[in-house]
């Protein structure tokens, strides 16, 4: 978001935590596909109906998720399926992706993350007409006091270093 | 002996929930209680990531600690002796409401910690609970090849396998979608092939989840 303000300081943004939200995915009513139906507008009236409107009326929107066993976490998933199920933006949307994962770039290379991930991306890329760009934060740092948890899979001091590195 | 069914489709009647029954039906035939719940009769969300099923001496140590409608179907899953998912695929995966089910299934027992004995990834199921995965698809065969569902897919069962000990998997392509194809904007499929493979194909995969349902309580005797 420093990023969009520092080339268009009237940039309006808004930001949307899906947590907050109570909904499920696509019901797969098939509302949108029914023949003189309503293009783009999904059927089902929760919270999050007005968000998938209004994505439609951006002029870019960045998803971020973590990884969960290695893909984009569920309420992403749902709230994506409710966006692109319904039909393609009569307009080119620039859009991004930034993913956050435990894992290292070996880990996600080994792993094939890539696999899963290019669903996302191409079908982000056919709803708005725009390849998305991609960004990957690997190796993250996953809790305040590593201490509390049962976590010796993992290096906290290895990971605070990297954490250190890959945020300046 | 006891084998849970969850049905990861929003439709409780079509082709997922037909073939889940066919399943438990197997199941059924040896004597085994069967119970089917739907995940989209229920408000919930996926992982949440606090972690409380990590921490050290939590009284939620391994288990989920986030309450919602999910979790008395997580204690049932986590007592039944073999847990059969089933998915309609949206956009190349198992759908977000079985992908929330399997985050709060899956992550309280994927252990942070390494076992000293072995130096490997600690387990937390002391027992082997058979998983079996259903996966129905508009695709054809060869288009859910070209999009890589079976290295999409084989991460879930690289994944239920690695949790519960053993994890089997079938798929159910190319399915007939519409009561009424008449009623909707497809241009892209034919009725009339989807017909014919509805006709032929279908009851041969209903066959083939009511033996999968057999073979997996056969799986789970073995381990007892």
């Amino acid at each position: 978001m420093k990023g969009v303000h520092s080339v268009q300081e009237d940039a309006e943004i808004e930001m949307i935590h899906l947590y907050d939200y109570t909904y499920t995915g696509c019901k797969s009513c098939f509302t949108c596909q029914r023949k003189n139906g309503k293009p783009l507008e999904c059927a089902v009236c929760d919270d999050i109906h007005d968000i998938l409107k209004g994505a439609f009326d951006s002029d870019g929107i960045i998803f971020a998720t973590p990884i969960y066993f290695h893909d984009i976490s569920a309420q992403l998933r749902g709230f994506l399926e409710r966006l692109m199920y319904p039909g393609v933006s009569p307009k080119d949307v620039p859009t991004a992706l930034i993913y956050t994962m435990n894992a290292t770039e070996q880990q996600m290379e080994e792993f094939h993350f890539e696999t899963n991930l290019a669903t996302s991306k191409l079908f982000l890329g056919h709803t708005f007409h725009v390849t998305p760009e991609q960004i990957f934060a690997f190796n993250t740092y996953q809790h305040k006091n590593y201490d509390d948890y049962r976590s010796t899979r993992h290096n906290e001091a290895e990971k605070r270093a990297w954490h250190k590195r890959a945020s300046v | 002996m006891k084998i849970l069914a969850i049905n990861g489709s929003p439709r409780k009647n079509k082709n997922t929930a037909t073939l889940l029954d066919y399943a438990l039906q197997g199941a059924a035939s040896i004597g085994v209680k069967t119970e089917m719940a739907n995940l989209y009769d229920l408000n919930y969300k996926g992982c949440v990531s606090c972690f409380a099923c990590k921490l050290k001496d939590g009284k939620s140590s391994g288990k989920c600690a986030y309450r919602d409608d999910l979790s008395p179907l997580l204690e049932k899953a986590m007592a039944a002796d073999v847990i059969l998912l089933g998915s309609p695929i949206y956009y190349h995966f198992v759908t977000g409401q079985m992908r929330s089910f399997m985050e709060r299934l899956m992550f309280p027992i994927d252990s942070y910690a390494i076992d000293t004995n072995t130096g490997m990834q600690r387990a937390l199921l002391n027992k082997v609970v058979p998983v079996g995965f259903i996966y129905t698809m508009n695709a054809p065969e060869s288009i859910m090849k070209e999009y890589e569902y079976p290295t999409i897919m084989s991460y879930n069962e690289h994944d239920l396998g690695r949790l519960f000990g053993y994890c089997e998997s079938m798929c159910s392509m190319d399915t007939y979608q519409f009561n009424d194809y008449s009623k909707y904007d497809v241009t892209f499929f034919d009725e009339k092939d989807k017909a014919e493979i509805r006709g032929k194909q279908f009851p041969i995969d209903c066959q083939k989840a009511f033996d999968l349902g057999i073979k997996l309580i056969g799986e789970a005797k073995k381990m007892q």
